[in-house]
């Protein structure tokens, strides 16, 4: 068996809550509470989950934005919190990100030259003139022209801005993009431009994608294995087909049925979840859905449940299925 | 189906006069919704949906121009009105919009907003008469503790529950029409199912009128009786959900409804309409699709396409579709 | 081409309004005479304070002095000609001292936060609970008079109100995903701050420094009216009215004119600020509440 390309251990990210001028630590946040997955090399991996699942902040953990609570994330076998110096900068250059607004995620001062060209100078010995062709050959990689480079932000569509911070997140060979909602600011008849586009980089340049969104209806055109997330924990992971054809986890179901589809309106049976997703300061006992979940028993609300197997890929953790 | 009409918009063409030039936001949009009715109007943005909620609600921003057109509720033009008397002509209908939070000011508790908008509108004095409109107008949002949320500050309630409180403010003037923004854009697909469930079971039971904005064909298809497809400022289509859904005429209809990812059908790749929205203080003279269009015509680009009733109460502004030729 | 834009917001925003034209002219002329008024001046010796000339003491304003002579005889008008000079030195001063010492502040403090940001602030914090004014009385004082200690004086009680604002926004330009981005690419912290949260978080605090020249202009006058400013025979304005002041009851002209002269330029410019902070927030609050006549 290979080494995964990046293999998440038992990650838990807890964020103190303080009070008072002493910084009083009175309790923690748990945006993630335990999660283990791999991704291997040219495989794309989604998490879905909604908002306070802790998905982004899964991103943040494996990108070094925020320092892990407990947990281990390994890059070809190595602990990349131990990575010092080369192995270090060799990592950060490793795994790049695309994030939701592409507005936000621009400098709005900078032009799109500059933009693209930061992370290439500080990581490769470019002349001028290389600088240039490098970055005319990003744009047309991801379906722009030389008349961008001195254009702002402000100057560019939505998608445009994102193809834009596409041509960043390769600008430097990555090995693995972290997608954070790439698609869920920029208008439908745009979305499928910039999903394919991704499509077409992951083939060409042998990528994988962590994709992150809340939004199950897009991931079936990407990814080949999802991981459902809810406070902070894995409910279900499995291959795509796995997932999409048979979801078990009564809260991957509920999210398949919350999709506007406009050609399943009458047949479909929807699930409306009541409630909204509690807290993830006190998550609570047992299973963590149970206070939301349309299936509940007893035991849900006692005991957390085991993994349970459906075939070597395809994980739940549910106590419907535990007799089985 | 003889119902009556509780709102028309005839002609309707907004400018906003921004440094640059004039922005042709809305340009002749003529549609009705008749009462009980929930009309999407649906589009990308750029398409004028919002500023046609907006023109309706009375709440342009100031560098808007109504160019010319009426807005017609409940018999009265109050766009003619509205000059004379800005207080009057709109009471009854009411506007809810994307973000709930920089709708409730976050210095006053729920209770204190909600019985304040009851005080001044349905006259009412009594403390204890206020205090129970408004829990009534609460539980009617289905919140799950009214009393509980009359005595939390909006910073103390998640985003689903401020949206129902902002549904539950908007009913308290009980009005005829409620216009929604998009008003599931920001919340989670379970919240978005949850309010979309609460609007049509407040439409069944109180019988109010809904405009809803959206971007998202499949969210209109959930809620609407009808569908009105806009873009670049210009009604492109207009027809029963069914209808539209499975009948598309227009290329951009046809095009919307193809990049909507599907969860039934499996497809390798997912269709998207090449190109982008045209630059809207010079639109073309012709129709305003024609350079993203797959099926564009000598005539497109030089004639500007009418709307006509090309099939029974089905609108489609398209030279694919002359009336002649059916 | 941002920039550029920008410019013509606030330009085709204080046009439509004629009061605020009137500002723009007005501290337009001021920052011209400013520059220019040592080159022409029509009595540069009296302007300086050089020379003193006992027949011409107290003449009334007249064609050959426009606002009369002082209690030495010297020409107001090329003494309050040449104040201008030295109140537009006060204010760039001042101003520019303040946001040398602010900008780091509240820079660092903001970027790195946790104990590092928690002491700066809370030494801002010290100096914000002084009023200014009196904070800046009392250093005059002790510094001694003359113009550089005026100008370090009126500095230390106002950096921290730069500190402060640049703390604040420099907190919301470092959530940006584009500070991740930046992060991710692999830049340091100090590039960072250099080419991504300066930039970005500094123009708001410009704004506001370019606008608070009225008040150091208007602070500056009265530590010099009430001795601790300028030495004479600086044609200071503040210090120019005290000197009339013992003789206003025979000799009006000497303390009315350089009043005059910082009234009109402290008022245009907060009139000026006042049209720009307008012109910052035109957007109509998109609130049912609003509509509907409920507190707001």
């Amino acid at each position: 068996m290979s080494t995964p390309l990046l293999r998440i251990k038992d990650l838990k990210k807890y964020f103190p809550i303080k009070v008072g001028l002493l910084g009083k630590v009175v309790g923690y946040v748990k945006a993630v509470d335990g999660v283990s997955f791999d991704i291997d090399l040219g495989e794309v991996v989604s998490i879905v989950g909604e908002s306070g699942s802790g998905k982004t902040t899964i991103a943040k953990c494996i990108l070094l934005l925020e320092r892990l609570t407990y947990g281990k994330i390994l890059y070809n076998g190595e602990d990349v919190t131990l990575l010092r110096a080369e192995k270090l900068r060799e990592y950060r250059r490793s795994i790049q990100a695309v994030f939701q607004n592409p507005f936000l995620s621009l400098d709005p001062r900078m032009n799109v030259f500059d933009i693209l060209a930061e992370p290439v100078k500080i990581n490769m010995k470019l002349s001028r003139e290389e600088l240039y062709e490098y970055i005319s050959s990003l744009l047309n990689m991801v379906g722009l022209d030389r008349s961008f480079l001195d254009k702002y932000p402000h100057e560019l569509s939505g998608g445009q801005a994102q193809r834009v911070a596409i041509a960043r997140a390769i600008s430097l060979k990555p090995r693995l993009i972290i997608l954070d909602e790439p698609t869920s600011a920029l208008d439908v008849s745009v979305q499928a431009q910039i999903l394919n586009l991704l499509a077409d980089l992951k083939n060409e340049l042998n990528l994988s994608y962590l994709l992150i969104t809340h939004d199950l209806s897009i991931v079936k055109y990407i990814s080949d294995r999802i991981i459902v997330v809810y406070l902070g924990r894995i409910m279900e992971e499995g291959l795509s087909e796995e997932i999409l054809d048979k979801p078990l986890h009564p809260y991957t179901q509920t999210l398949f049925s919350a999709i506007p589809d406009p050609y399943t309106r009458s047949s479909r049976e929807r699930i409306i979840l009541r409630g909204e997703p509690p807290s993830p300061i006190n998550p609570p006992p047992g299973c963590r859905f149970h206070t939301r979940c349309p299936y509940v028993m007893e035991v849900c609300k006692r005991q957390e449940p085991d993994e349970i197997r459906f075939s070597s890929t395809h994980k739940v953790y549910c106590w419907l299925y535990v007799e089985k | 189906m003889t119902r009556q009409k509780i709102l028309q918009v005839e002609n309707l063409s907004i400018d906003y006069v921004v440094l640059d030039g004039i922005i042709k936001a809305v340009r002749n949009v003529s549609f009705t919704i008749d009462e009980g009715e929930v009309v999407c109007l649906v589009g990308e943005s750029g398409s004028g949906k919002t500023t046609v909620g907006l023109a309706i609600a009375g709440a342009l921003p100031e560098n808007a121009v109504i160019r010319e057109g009426k807005i017609i509720f409940r018999g009265r033009d109050f766009l003619s009105n509205r000059l004379k008397d800005k207080s009057t002509s709109e009471d009854r209908i009411m506007i809810i919009f994307q973000d709930p939070v920089a709708t409730l000011n976050p210095l006053f508790r729920v209770g204190e907003i909600i019985s304040d908008v009851i005080k001044h509108h349905l006259k009412i004095t009594n403390p204890g008469e206020i205090r129970e409109k408004a829990l009534e107008f609460l539980k009617a949002v289905e919140l799950p503790d009214p009393e509980r949320v009359f005595n939390s500050y909006p910073h103390e309630l998640s985003g689903g529950m401020l949206q129902r409180v902002v549904i539950a403010i908007a009913l308290s003037i009980n009005p005829r029409l409620l216009i929604a923004d998009e008003p599931t854009t920001m919340l989670d697909v379970t919240l978005q199912a949850q309010i979309l469930d609460l609007l049509i079971n407040l439409k069944k039971k109180l019988g109010v009128s809904i405009l809803f904005i959206t971007h998202n064909l499949g969210v209109a298809a959930e809620i609407g009786d009808r569908i009105i497809v806009m873009y670049g400022g210009e009604i492109f289509e207009e027809a029963r959900s069914e209808e539209l859904l499975y009948n598309p005429l227009h290329p951009y209809t046809r095009g919307l409804l193809e990049c909507i990812p599907k969860t039934h059908i499996k497809y390798s790749k997912l269709k998207s309409i090449p190109g982008m929205i045209f630059d809207l203080m010079n639109p073309p003279k012709g129709c305003t699709f024609v350079d993203r269009c797959t099926e564009a015509m000598e005539i497109c680009r030089n004639v500007k396409p009418q709307l006509v009733e090309f099939l029974k109460d089905h609108r489609v502004a398209c030279h694919l579709y002359r009336l002649e030729e059916r | 081409m941002k920039r550029f834009k920008h410019q013509k917001i606030i330009l085709s925003l204080i046009i439509k309004k004629p009061l605020s034209l009137i500002s723009l002219l007005i501290v337009l002329a001021f920052i011209v005479l400013g520059v220019t008024a040592p080159f022409i001046v029509p009595y540069p010796e009296d302007a300086w304070g050089l020379t003193y000339n006992v027949e011409k003491r107290f003449l009334p304003p007249s064609v050959e002095h426009p606002l009369g002579t002082d209690a030495l005889g010297r020409d107001l008008f090329s003494r309050v000609l040449l104040g201008s000079s030295f109140s537009l030195i006060i204010a760039v001063g001042v101003i520019g001292l303040a946001l040398l010492i602010g900008i780091p502040v509240g820079v660092v403090a903001g970027y790195y936060g946790g104990r590092v940001g928690t002491l700066l602030m809370r030494i801002t914090d010290m100096f914000l609970a002084f009023p200014p004014l009196l904070l800046a009385i009392v250093l005059a004082a002790t510094l001694g008079r003359g113009l550089l200690n005026l100008i370090i004086a009126l500095a230390i009680s106002w950096w921290p109100w730069y500190a402060r604002l640049v703390y604040v926004q420099t907190n919301t330009v470092k959530n940006m995903p584009y500070i991740d981005a930046a992060k991710i690419a692999g830049l340091s912290n100090i590039k960072i701050m250099g080419k991504h949260v300066i930039p970005n978080a500094l123009t708001p605090t410009m704004v506001q420094a370019a606008l608070d020249m009225g008040s150091a202009i208007l602070e500056a006058a009265g530590l010099s009216f009430i001795g601790v400013g300028v030495k004479p025979p600086t044609p200071e304005w503040g210090l120019l009215v005290s000197e009339g002041w013992q003789s206003i009851n025979y000799a009006w002209w000497i303390a009315f004119f350089p009043g005059l002269a910082i009234l009109t330029t402290v008022v245009g410019f907060n009139l000026l600020a006042d049209a720009l902070r307008e012109s910052a927030d035109p957007r109509l609050r998109r609130t049912i509440l609003m509509r509907l006549g409920v507190k707001q």
